[in-house]
């Protein structure tokens, strides 16, 4: 060791000059220490300290976003007034990859959150993999009623026979549509009967009516497609999910009626004639007839649009099958504090106080089961008809519980994209679609 | 021939300006839409200068619930400088070993350093936040800089200008008593100013633009960079785009200022850096 960095070089010959190493190896560390302590000390002094009796629970979450920022603070605002031993960490991010990889990380990492937000389709990846803690137990331990919330809803929850999560609010996509063009059209408003023929009569009158007028807009996409394909008795999987059946017959049937909605009936605008102008705007600009989309949107209407509009459950074929869209919140497997972390999301999604302010905040609906509550929201229009956002839910479809879910949904998109854009068949595009997923999918 | 000479060069100009245009475009658009109110950004045709062009989208995200514009700005820059300076102290240290003192096994050793540029960042980001859990650090910024400290691509590319540096020098100074932290202080790092600020600028504008990492290792809100609050500005049910665009503008300036302050050495840096060895 003593000879260590001590020969110093010269290309054409080596000197050894008379070097005091151990010294300057010691000022080079010394200074590298002082660097790091520097950077790390501001950093240190705002740790996270806890008190003997407190416990802080960390929430990592999605859905509030900058519009409901405020209303989620409030809420746990209130939980901590009334359970003043509980300090909540509100780690609170934008929607989108982001969330996913950082919560993923994590979880790999051991450091999980105490408690998460996930959406539908994560719950089931999640639920697969065994990264949420079950709440049964908890529901017992801490005393909370379990029978507050839709039933429903708890199953859509459920994994295995157990319960994985509390669902903290939900979405339903239903059929918008303008009162006006269905009137100057000649057409009947929709009923819960209607079925795809219903839908498409109506729409070829009403695009009809105009050049840059548009019977219907359902996107041509993979969420749609596991949606539309359930309709009409197909699904990407068989009923015990041990084998994909993507280019199955009904499947092909089904893409194929969303290609011809826009290049056959041509009751739907192609990507060109669009022009990237959001359904939104062709809607309030009197440009569509009917629309799919969820109870997220009615805000945004209820300010712009100034004709009156209604809502209906999707038409189906052979059977009904709506989107339904939760968050849902879990409790990791990892955390010391998992009644703290269970009580502060039965707050959430549950207690008066927190129920009140969604529905002030038009925060997508409350999960409780109470019909008192529902009656409010439902009395609060336009839209006409606003039962339906609730009678949707009786139809509401799962998507595919599977680990590899973002893959599947990648393969199987991007070959719907290109039957869309014209490049491949509805059948060679289901062929492939089917062919990669078998291959790089594993069930 | 001189007619010839002429066309050539407008021909060579003209294709020169188109391309420089269509790379500004995006640029543009940014700068169009933070101008413009949450309706008008999608109407077709594009509309360049906005109707009303208002700077609210500019106010309004220094008043946001969710992110702390202002402190995200300044931790991006607390973040970037000391991401500029501790690595580049480090590597210049291990590149100065590696370039001018022997020692059994040396190269062997450097040709493992060079191995783990070959190995994606992806790979080691699970193994690093664990070995970050253990050591308490996750949360800190100190997370950020700890596995910046040995960046291979930065030793290697000052070693390379280091080895140009003529022995003579550091002999004069060993023989005038200068010890060897003198020598790298006083000779090898002046002499490698260029080098040093090239690799300066790459760490500032990596850690500037920083998005993964900070991602996953700082949870706390109010220790968010600049691109971490503009990666949260998305909601479920659509985008804000007038304030990312505001929000993005205002992050690349600093790199743009950075750039020009830094363009002379850069340039004289990246020759030096990338031809000796």
């Amino acid at each position: 060791m003593k000879d260590f960095l001590i020969t110093y070089i010269s290309r054409s010959k080596r000197e050894t000059l008379p070097l005091k190493e151990s010294r300057i190896m010691k000022k080079a560390i010394y200074l590298l220490c002082i660097v790091l302590v520097a950077a790390a000390a501001p950093l240190f002094a705002s740790g996270s300290d806890e008190g003997d009796s407190a416990v802080t629970i960390k929430y990592n979450n999605f859905s509030a976003g900058e519009q409901n920022a405020g209303v989620l603070q409030a809420m746990i605002a209130a939980f901590e007034e009334e359970n003043p031993n509980i300090t909540v960490e509100n780690e609170a991010m934008g929607y989108g990859d982001n969330y996913w990889t950082q919560l993923v990380t994590r979880i790999a990492g051991n450091d999980a959150p105490d408690t998460f937000e996930l959406n539908m389709e994560n719950f089931l990846a999640h639920a697969t993999r065994g990264s949420l803690r079950p709440l049964d137990s908890l529901f017992a331990s801490t005393g909370l009623d379990k029978s507050v919330y839709s039933p429903g809803l708890l199953d859509a929850v459920s994994f295995n026979g157990e319960l994985l999560a509390v669902p903290l609010m939900f979405s339903t996509v239903v059929l918008v549509y303008n009162m006006d063009l269905f009137d100057e059209a000649g057409v009947a408003y929709p009923t819960q009967d209607w079925k795809w023929a219903d839908s498409l009569a109506a729409a070829q009158k009403i695009s009809a009516l105009g050049d840059d007028v548009w019977g219907m807009y359902n996107p041509i996409q993979f969420w749609e497609f596991y949606k539309v394909s359930q309709q009409n008795g197909g699904g990407l999987m068989t009923p015990d999910g041990t084998a994909f059946t993507i280019n199955s017959k009904e499947n092909v049937a089904t893409l194929q009626y969303m290609l011809d909605r826009v290049y056959k009936y041509h009751v739907m605008p192609t990507r060109e004639e669009q022009a990237d102008r959001p359904e939104s705007d062709l809607f309030i600009e009197n440009k569509l007839g009917m629309w799919l989309n969820g109870v997220w949107a009615f805000n945004d209407l209820k300010t712009r649009a100034d004709f009156p509009w209604g809502v209906e459950v999707e038409p189906g074929n052979l059977s009904k099958a709506t989107h339904f869209f939760g968050n849902v919140g879990c409790v990791s497997t990892t955390t010391k504090n998992p009644e703290e972390a269970f009580m502060l999301l039965n707050f959430l999604a549950s207690a008066p106080a927190a129920v009140d302010m969604r529905l002030d905040a038009m925060w997508e609906l409350p999960t409780v089961a109470d019909p008192a509550i529902m009656e409010r929201y439902i009395n609060d229009t336009p839209p006409e008809n606003k039962i339906a956002v609730l009678n949707s839910l009786e139809y509401a479809v799962k998507p595919p519980a599977l680990e590899k879910f973002a893959e599947l949904t990648n393969i199987v998109n991007t070959r719907i994209e290109m039957a869309r854009d014209g490049l491949l068949s509805a059948q060679d595009a289901l062929d492939l679609a089917q062919e990669e997923a078998v291959e790089n999918v594993k069930l | 021939m001189i007619v010839k000479k002429t066309i050539q060069k407008i021909l060579f100009y003209t294709i020169l300006t188109i391309v420089a245009l269509a790379a500004l475009v995006p640029l543009l658009w940014m700068i169009s839409t933070s101008l413009k109110a949450q309706e008008a950004i999608h109407t077709i045709p594009i509309r360049w200068i906005p109707k009303e062009p208002s700077l609210k989208a500019y106010e309004a995200i220094f008043s946001l619930t969710n992110i702390n514009f202002g402190r995200a700005i300044l931790n991006s820059f607390y973040v970037s400088i000391m991401l500029t300076i501790i690595p580049l102290l480090s590597s210049a240290m291990a590149a100065f070993v590696f370039a001018k003192i022997e020692f059994k096994g040396r190269d062997k050793l450097f040709s493992v350093f060079l191995i783990t540029m070959m190995i994606p960042g992806t790979v080691t980001m699970i193994p690093n936040f664990i070995i970050l859990k253990g050591l308490g650090l996750l949360g800190t910024y100190t997370a950020l800089i700890l596995p910046a400290l040995c960046n291979a691509f930065a030793i290697f590319f000052i070693r390379q200008n280091m080895i140009g540096i003529d022995n003579s020098y550091l002999e004069a100074a060993t023989m005038d008593g200068a010890s060897l932290y003198r020598v790298f202080v006083q000779i090898m790092l002046p002499l490698s100013r260029p080098v040093l600020f090239t690799m300066g600028l790459f760490n500032f504008m990596g850690a500037w633009n920083n998005f993964l990492w900070p991602l996953i290792v700082l949870t706390n809100r109010k220790k968010w960079t600049l691109q971490l609050g503009l990666g949260n500005m998305g909601t479920q049910f659509g985008n804000y785009q007038h304030y990312l665009m505001a929000g993005a503008l205002i992050s690349i300036i600093p790199i743009v200022i950075v750039y020009i302050i830094a363009q002379k050495y850069v340039e004289e840096g990246l020759s030096t850096g990338g031809l000796k060895g």
